[in-house]
């Protein structure tokens, strides 16, 4: 909007502006009771209104409408007496239609009845038909007990005639082991009298035997005593050799230790390094059962609350302390659940202290006062 | 400068397997299926009130199914407040949650004061101070519960609300009916109508005002609307035919309901205000048990169109019906849970008939009461509980289960046979 | 007399009975329930061939002797089968014994009560109680019943004849009442 910088006086436009109120005013108080007053229809034009017609005309024309109004008479009175035969029609039509509809129901009753009876009669039949078949299940329900009794009859009697030959085979069987018991208590005794004087036999040998070996004992004496003397004589000329040698020894000796310090140094570089190694692997299976250990001790400790949807996982960042002491377990995502979020920061604050942080080897514990948990479980409901 | 690279080297792979460690993510894919263990310990000062205050929430608390209530002769001290909490005495008992509170009489009233400790975090979670009328003792205690449960579940107690059932006692010609309301822990009840003709589906009204029910007192089935707080009533349906299974919109405005007047029960519904019908469901077969969607946009309900009770969904808008359950041959009377993602209904199977809940995307249906004689299941406000008739013995008693079928009561009443619960919505 | 006038109401009176003879047979039941049977019992001298019926209540044996003209049947409750509406062969007689009755007393009123077993929920149960009353009110009809001495009301599971829940008291719940 293009904005006007000449200045405008106040004096005129005051002046209009309460003309314009006053008019307005005016206007409005002279409406107001014009418009209480009803809508008068205002005739334009006034005048009145003369007929251009003749009086032959009009005669004319009350011929020509009382013509008209004989003929429309006649007309009604056609009409009327059509209206009257159609009536009558409809009422001959409506009285043979009655007629009709009731013929037409009592016929369908008939029907009805005919078929009634006759289903009547069809059911009656299949009701025979019924009780038939349910005395032959029954006759053949007993021709089935009968046999089945007959069946047990024999099977009874087959038992007990196969229990008797079972208890004849038992007695035979017995008897042939009480000869068999008897027989064999003959032949033990035989035998102890066999043994008996063999014994006797072999005490008589090793008496001849005995004897033979004192004298062997007395030659060897004396031939051991022979040999000392002899040996005495070659074990002094060996400890002079002996000696001799032992001086050799010693100085090939320290020549050797010298060579070996130089290896065993060697060796202790290489071993240190298998040690670190193996410490390594040490430390990784702690870890291991470290991260085992806290799971069973969350899972122990978690209760899961009820109307969990299907699929909820909960993720908490932990924190421990260098004993193990539980620093910080927050929820790092939501499971959309604020009752499951909860349960699961209950679970790591109720499973803590992990006090088997301590148990890792130091330089791993640092590596493990730190991780997350998710709780995701397996099927809830 | 050689060394400077290798000490920036050295950095550079001590981080990366720093960051390798923070990574560690420890699977728990196992745990205990149970309920919270939580101590409530009797309120100091409470031994000369009318109410065991501190009882009353240990009782909400354990029927929700959610918590395990620490029985009195185990805990080992009575706190007060939180600073004469030990922390280890609790934690030794495995204990995860702690109530503690202290209530003295306060002219006519009464003065509550309350604390909720997180026992494994050694936290205070919250506190509060409850003043309660006399005689509304027991509803400061359901108010206690609800604040302690919003507060670790995030889900909104509904341990302030009250339920509508229905008793009958005798047999034949000679029978009695009435209609009560009761505090949703069965206390406090009182009798709405009382009749010798049956009366049937109680229905509460969105603002926990109204109930909506099925009388016989005409001899016929009608349906009435009756207002709690002044008793007045308004017969709203009395059709030829069956009248029954009224059904509130969310908006409160109209009823759902099966009206057989024109040869068959179809679906209806019925402006309060003007009478207005609206003829939802036109076919020969039985319709009935409406049920409106939280978002009011659609209605759940029960037809044998295809040969035996199914229950079937109508878009308001469009006009399309669309078959929702499919599993087995008898499936009727379906309730939306209030996130209207799930349905609650009556489904019978060869163990005979059972309360069941079908979640509408997957379409998977899962039983969660166990007897044979389940009926009338009615949600809870907050989605968490199911109320159901069934039967104990000879005669037909009150049970609950959790959504999720995981935990389930009785409810004993002493009433003759007690059936149809209505859980009402949450009062406000 | 004039033809064509007479052809026309004719050609309207047979069309007529082309309808009327489609609506007096079959019946406005269900497609799993047999329409046929609404048509058969219509004599008077009974269906019943004097067997007696499989269930031990209301039975049906003598059924067949003429009921005095002005005394209510004492026969008035018939029972049904397990989720069924369909009218049992030997409840017949009992049926027409009772449209016989309201047939010669024009002035008799009756309520048809129908009840359902408790198995189920109740108000599929107050729609099915139903469906078994307005088949009885059906076959009264065709027995040549008015509508006007006929009403329907169902009480479903709500007014139970025997409790318990096995076959027997079941099976003496699902029935329809004449209530004079």
């Amino acid at each position: 909007m293009a904005r006007r910088h000449a200045r405008v006086g106040y004096g005129l436009p005051t002046l209009l502006a309460v003309g314009l109120h006053v008019l307005v005013l005016l206007i409005s108080v002279i409406s107001l009771p014009a418009s209480d007053r009803e809508p008068q229809p205002s005739s334009i034009v006034q005048a009145t209104l003369v007929s251009t017609e003749t009086v032959t005309d009009q005669a004319q024309r009350a011929e020509a409408a009382r013509q008209r109004a004989l003929a429309r008479q006649a007309e009604e009175q056609r009409e009327a007496e059509e209206q009257a035969r159609q009536a009558e029609e409809q009422a001959a039509a409506q009285e043979a239609q009655r007629e009709a509809q009731q013929e037409v129901k009592e016929q369908a009753l008939d029907e009805a009845r005919q078929a009634a009876e006759a289903e009547a009669a069809r059911r009656s039949e299949e009701a025979e038909a019924e009780t038939r078949r349910l005395e032959q299940q029954r006759q053949a329900e007993e021709e089935a007990r009968r046999e089945r009794e007959a069946e047990a009859q024999r099977r009874e009697a087959e038992e007990i005639e196969r229990q008797r030959q079972a208890e004849e085979q038992r007695r035979e069987e017995e008897a042939a082991r009480q000869r068999e018991a008897e027989e064999q208590a003959r032949r033990e005794e035989e035998a102890a009298r066999q043994r008996e004087a063999e014994e006797q036999a072999r005490r008589e040998e090793e008496a001849a035997r005995q004897r033979e070996a004192e004298e062997q004992a007395r030659r060897e004496e004396e031939a051991a005593r022979q040999r000392e003397a002899e040996e005495q004589a070659r074990r002094e000329e060996e400890a002079a050799r002996q000696r001799e040698a032992e001086e050799q020894a010693r100085r090939e000796a320290e020549a050797a230790r010298q060579r070996e310090q130089a290896e065993a140094e060697m060796q202790r570089l290489i071993e240190g390094a298998d040690e670190r190694v193996a410490n390594a692997q040490q430390g990784q299976q702690a870890a291991n059962d470290f991260i085992a250990l806290v799971r069973q001790a969350v899972e122990q400790a978690w209760r899961i609350p009820p109307n969990v949807s299907s699929g909820a996982t909960a993720e908490i960042s932990v924190r421990l302390g260098p004993s193990g002491e539980l620093f910080v377990a927050e929820i790092s995502r939501s499971s959309g659940d604020s009752a499951f979020d909860r349960s699961a920061v209950q679970a790591v604050e109720a499973a803590a202290p992990f006090a088997e942080l301590r148990q890792l080897p130091a330089g791993v514990q640092r590596d493990y006062r730190q991780f997350n948990l998710r709780f995701r479980p397996g099927d809830v409901r | 400068m050689k060394s400077l690279m290798t000490a920036w080297l050295a950095t550079a792979l001590l981080l990366v397997s720093q960051l390798a460690q923070a990574n560690l993510t420890i699977e728990i894919t196992r745990g205990n299926e149970s309920a919270t263990p939580i101590a409530v310990v009797p309120f100091a000062g409470g031994e000369g009130l009318p109410e065991d205050v501190a009882q009353v929430i240990h009782d909400d608390l354990e029927r929700s199914g959610y918590f395990e209530p620490l029985p009195r002769r185990q805990m080992m001290d009575q706190p007060a407040s939180a600073n004469e909490v030990r922390y280890g005495d609790w934690k030794a008992l495995d204990v995860r949650y702690l109530v503690v509170g202290s209530a003295e009489r306060e002219g006519d009233g009464y003065r509550l004061r309350f604390e909720l400790m997180d026992v494994s975090g050694e936290k205070r979670m919250l506190g509060e101070v409850v003043t309660a009328d006399s005689g509304e003792l027991r509803g400061a205690a359901h108010y206690i519960s609800d604040q302690v449960f919003e507060a670790i579940t995030d889900i909104r107690g509904a341990f302030s609300t009250r339920i509508a059932y229905v008793t009958s006692q005798g047999v034949g010609d000679n029978m009695q009916f009435a209609l009560y309301v009761a505090d949703a822990d069965g206390h406090n009840s009182q009798q709405v109508l009382s009749s010798r003709e049956p009366i049937l589906s109680p229905a509460w009204s969105p603002d926990g005002r109204k109930l909506a029910y099925v009388s016989f007192e005409t001899e016929r089935p009608a349906i009435y609307v009756q207002e709690l707080g002044s008793g007045k009533r308004a017969r709203i349906s009395s059709f030829q035919g069956l009248n029954g299974a009224p059904a509130w919109s969310p908006d409160g405005r109209r009823l759902a309901m099966s009206l057989s007047k024109d040869g068959q029960p179809e679906i209806y519904v019925m402006d309060i205000g003007s009478r207005d019908l609206q003829r939802i469901t036109n076919d020969s077969a039985i319709d009935t048990e409406p049920f409106w969607a939280p978002d009011g946009r659609s209605l759940l309900f029960t037809s044998d169109r295809s040969g035996g009770p199914q229950i079937y969904r109508h878009d308001l808008a469009s006009g399309e019906q669309k078959r929702v359950t499919f599993t087995g041959n008898y499936n009727a009377r379906g309730r939306f849970s209030p996130d209207g993602e799930s349905l609650f209904l009556i489904h019978r199977s060869g163990n005979g008939f059972q309360v069941a809940r079908q979640d509408l995307e997957s379409g998977r249906l899962v039983t969660l009461s166990d007897s044979r004689w389940d009926e009338s299941p009615s949600v809870a406000p907050n989605g968490t509980m199911v109320i159901f008739a069934t039967q104990q013995g000879n005669s037909g008693v009150l049970g609950a289960v959790t959504a999720d079928g995981r935990a389930s009561f009785r409810l004993p009443s002493a009433q003759g046979d007690v059936r149809e619960p209505a859980w009402s919505p949450f009062m406000n | 007399m004039q033809f064509k006038p007479y052809a026309r109401s004719l050609a309207v009176a047979l069309s007529l009975a082309l309808v009327a003879g489609c609506s007096s047979t079959g019946g406005t039941q269900d497609g799993s329930m047999d329409g046929t049977r609404d048509g058969s019992g219509a004599s008077s001298t009974g269906v019943s061939d004097g067997r007696a019926s499989g269930s031990g209540y209301g039975g049906t044996a003598g059924a067949s002797g003429q009921q005095a003209d002005g005394r209510i049947p004492q026969q008035r409750t018939i029972y049904f089968e397990f989720d069924s509406d369909r009218i049992r062969t030997e409840f017949e007689p009992v049926l027409a014994a009772n449209a016989r009755y309201l047939r010669e007393n024009g002035n008799a009123r009756v309520v048809l009560q129908g009840h359902t077993d408790e198995r189920g929920t109740r108000e599929y149960n107050m729609a099915l109680g139903e469906r078994r009353a307005r088949s009885v009110e059906q076959f009264l009809s065709v027995q040549g019943v008015s509508p006007s001495q006929v009403e329907v009301v169902s009480y479903g599971e709500e007014r139970p004849a025997a409790r318990g829940q096995n076959e027997e008291a079941f099976a003496q719940n699902r029935r329809v009442v004449f209530a004079y």
